[in-house]
């Protein structure tokens, strides 16, 4: 935003906000209080900013002095009392962040995520329990009813553009990353090590393999 | 020594293991923290579980505490460390998944007035007017807001808002400075004009 104000109304305006402020602070010196009033007499605009400052303090105030009713005093003093009873006196809660991750997972794209990992997953069981890559079908009778709602091959057509390879290790890695670990939980058993030897796997030719089936 | 604020002899009655003082400075610090963090992270039931763990940060620090600074000063400083933390933690959740971000206080379904009347139309006219000075205070940078708002409504003085931000008490009369002039700006409806870099004042003591 550009100010067409010359320089020197600019500097005289910083310098009387600089001293308005103080003055609200009580932080003017004798040299300051001096000056503040030589211009409060002699500029015109002066008490206007003057009155402007102590409505914004006002406002300000208003909004920091509303009280907390008994009820929410009282109840917050016996929360705080059932914690630090029973965590000990150093303990820090944990309960903010964890109530911050359940928020992140109400959203609906992670049962989503979570299911297509899921699915991969068993889809890589299904492949490495076989001696052959050639011809593999996905063997989705084995994907838990509860989280069988996503086609993994959904998932890997809306990802055509790319890597195969991220397009069934996302999936997986996604929950994981988006939990701070927490994935694992929603897909019991893999972790760390499990995606690597998924990403390992030649998935180009899983994955021609299984369209060729699929095309009949 | 006998110590002028009445927080901290609560403070080290409770550290000597008065647990009745604790409950005296919730009673008195329980909302004055609570609308602090109202202002930091904008969501009013974050702001109550923070403010809830700076008073189980306070207990579990009771043993540490020396009394050698204004209680004040040393309770807004942990509300504000724990609400930076959370601040970071959601731009953190955000950056994983942009679309899920919580829901704010504001935007709750506006209140729907079904009846004339003065007392409605105060009723209206001050809801109006908070949410005015909130949106001017949520666009002021959070030092800014929140080196204007210990000064202004919690009356801290330059060196004791210092300790809190963890700056020189000189900056900090130059953040109050340019975070009362821009909210002023917003508030007449001003353009915030660009200002001088902290002009130099000499450092009063307050």
């Amino acid at each position: 935003m550009s100010d067409s104000r010359p320089a020197d109304d600019r500097a005289r305006l910083s310098r009387l906000d600089a001293l308005l402020s103080a003055e609200r602070d009580g932080a003017l010196d004798p040299d300051e209080r001096a000056e503040l009033d030589a211009l409060l007499a002699n500029d015109p605009a002066a008490p206007a900013r003057r009155a402007a400052f102590a409505a914004a303090d006002e406002a300000l105030v208003a909004l920091g002095r509303e009280p907390l009713d008994e009820a929410s005093i009282a109840d917050g003093l016996e929360a705080l009392r059932a914690r630090t009873g029973r965590e000990g006196s150093t303990a820090p809660s944990s309960g903010v962040q964890l109530d911050a991750r359940r928020a992140s997972w109400r959203h609906p794209v992670v049962p989503l995520l979570a299911g297509a990992a899921a699915a991969a997953l068993m889809l890589f069981l299904a492949v490495s329990s076989t001696e052959t890559v050639e011809a593999p079908r996905p063997r989705v009778a084995q994907v838990p009813a509860a989280i069988d709602t996503v086609d993994p091959l959904d998932a890997e057509d809306e990802m055509l553009d790319f890597d195969p390879e991220l397009a069934i290790a996302l999936p997986i890695a996604l929950p994981l990353a988006l939990g701070h670990g927490e994935g694992a939980e929603l897909v019991p058993g893999v972790d760390d090590e499990d995606l690597a030897v998924i990403s390992e796997l030649d998935l180009l030719d899983f994955m021609a393999a299984l369209e060729a089936q699929e095309r009949g | 020594m006998q110590t002028p604020d009445p927080d901290v002899r609560l403070m080290l009655a409770f550290r000597d293991g008065d647990d009745d003082a604790l409950s005296a400075l919730y009673r008195r610090w329980a909302g004055p923290v609570q609308r602090f963090l109202e202002r930091m992270v904008r969501e009013r039931a974050m702001a109550e579980e923070l403010m809830q763990e700076t008073f189980v940060r306070v207990h579990g620090a009771r043993d540490r505490y020396a009394g050698d600074a204004r209680f004040s000063t040393w309770l807004f400083r942990i509300a504000r460390n724990l609400a930076l933390n959370e601040l970071d933690r959601a731009r953190n959740r955000t950056a994983h998944l942009s679309t899920d971000v919580p829901a704010r206080d504001d935007e709750r379904p506006p209140l729907t007035l079904i009846a004339g009347g003065s007392g409605v139309d105060d009723l209206a006219h001050a809801r109006r007017e908070r949410s005015r000075v909130e949106t001017a205070l949520e666009a002021l940078p959070e030092r800014q807001r929140t080196a204007l708002w210990l000064a202004a409504v919690e009356g801290h003085s330059y060196a004791e808002i210092a300790a809190v931000l963890d700056a020189a008490p000189s900056s900090v009369k130059a953040l109050v400075h340019r975070a009362r002039a821009n909210l002023a700006d917003r508030l007449t409806g001003t353009s915030p004009a660009p200002r001088q870099s902290d002009t130099p004042m000499t450092e009063g003591s307050r």
